[in-house]
């Protein structure tokens, strides 16, 4: 979808202290010969603050940057894919009671890895240009998977899950970067992958849901009538959906694949980020943000705000340098947004790093 | 990805394919004919983006889809020597 009007005014990071891949080897907690084929370096652990309070943290610095009034904003969108609290009970509130103390709405989207895409999605329905109350939106994304029910090192073989807090405050006023177009696009003849046999009622025997994302893949895998290629078409499948994304993305923003200076996406491991993302998209690693995500692994909700953050802080973009986002999530999905940066991070209009 | 017309690394020889797939597949070389489906006798997603990342590591142009469109290490071996691409680009 072609966005007009749609400015990110701020953007906020929390990363924990990253653990070293070698540590994690060292303690019995990460499969050697996984974590050798993974290409991480490190992954960002938080064993202290949870998900929502990291939140907090994010949405913080963002507003410090964007500086609209409290009275601007029209919602907060707080966003999780792992557990945030207790159930009946709405993080999203903690999080605009911290953030902004406004009586505004307060919700999360289910949109996996791609809820905070998803929510930049929503700004646009959600602002109006000029009118009171409808200028800003504060979207957070946070997970934190310290507990002893999650193996985030081993869950899945395609990425490790790192604990780490985002925000971006969406403006029609202005801000430090334009949104060009934002989209999406599933393939849900695939939802069965993350299923595996699970049964959706009675509600599952994990009241968490611990994911057990290899396990359910494999029992996906052999499901009845199942065909030995079935998980090799869903690779090739995605990757179809991702190139396909993009081209219309690119279309809908109005800037060529040219004009692309870098890429930031999910916190793959090294051997899905390329066949999943960087060969179907045709780009090449140089212009990802893989070297700063192989240090902090797969922030779920935060990776693209995190590469993004760290793209625009360190000067590798700069005014009118068009950057592309792209993620995955269950479903299957692809995201994919356009945005061109309006200002440098450093210089007199810079705003608070 | 384009077909690889600069000289590169030297050829891949089958027998350098069949001995890293039976490696992964944990099998005897012996049982990986040039034409057995890879597929067929194990060979999973996640290993093939296992060998596709050792591959592209090694300085080869590798491209899963390819790879998986003819799951054979003569086709293999051909793709990696920078052979035809089949199927839309």
């Amino acid at each position: 979808m072609k966005v007009d009007g749609i400015h990110l005014a701020g953007i906020g990071t929390y990363t924990p202290r990253p653990t070293p891949v070698e540590e994690a080897v060292r303690q019995g907690m990460f499969d050697p010969a996984a974590a050798k084929e993974s290409g991480l370096l490190s992954v960002a652990v938080e064993p202290a603050v949870s998900a929502p309070d990291m939140a907090v943290h994010a949405a913080r610095q963002a507003l410090a940057q964007a500086c609209h009034d409290p009275d601007d904003f029209a919602a907060v969108i707080h966003n999780g894919a792992y557990y945030q609290g207790p159930g009946h009970w709405s993080a999203p509130h903690y999080v605009l009671h911290r953030a902004l103390g406004q009586p505004i709405p307060a919700f999360g989207i289910s949109h996996g890895c791609l809820a905070v895409l998803t929510s930049l999605h929503l700004a646009a329905g959600l602002l109006e240009h000029g009118r009171p109350g409808r200028q800003a939106l504060l979207i957070t994304g946070a997970d934190n998977f310290s507990t002893p029910m999650f193996d985030r090192w081993n869950d899945s073989e395609l990425a490790v899950f790192a604990d780490s807090g985002v925000a971006l405050v969406a403006s029609t006023r202005g801000g430090f970067a334009r949104l060009k177009a934002v989209g999406s696009r599933s393939a849900p003849e695939l939802e069965g992958i993350h299923r595996g046999n699970d049964s959706l009622l009675p509600p599952a025997r994990y009241p968490d849901h611990p994911w057990q994302v290899a396990t359910r893949r494999q029992e996906w895998a052999e499901r009845p009538d199942a065909d030995p290629r079935d998980l090799i078409a869903s690779v090739n499948r995605f990757g179809e959906l991702v190139a396909g994304l993009a081209e219309r993305t690119l279309a809908e923003a109005g800037v060529g694949r040219d004009a692309i200076v870098r890429v930031a996406h999910t916190g793959f491991s090294e051997n899905s980020l390329h066949t999943l993302l960087l060969d179907p998209l045709g780009l090449p690693v140089e212009l990802s943000t893989w070297d700063h995500l192989r240090t902090l692994g797969h922030a779920t909700v935060g990776d693209q705000v995190l590469g993004l953050a760290h793209l625009w802080r360190t000067g590798q973009v700069g005014r009118g340098d068009h950057v592309l986002l792209v993620g995955a999530t269950e479903g299957l999905e692809a995201g994919c947004a356009v945005i061109e940066i309006s200002r440098d991070a450093r210089g007199p209009e810079a705003g608070i790093r | 990805m384009t077909d690889g017309t600069d000289p590169g690394p030297a050829a891949v020889t089958t027998d350098e394919v069949r001995n890293t797939v039976a490696a992964v597949l944990k099998v005897a070389p012996g049982r990986i004919g040039d034409d057995t489906d890879l597929v067929e006798l194990g060979l999973d997603s996640l290993r093939m983006m296992r060998l596709t990342g050792r591959w592209r590591r090694s300085g080869l142009t590798v491209d899963f889809p390819t790879l998986t469109a003819e799951p054979t290490v003569r086709a293999w071996a051909r793709h990696l020597n920078g052979g035809g691409r089949p199927g839309p680009g």
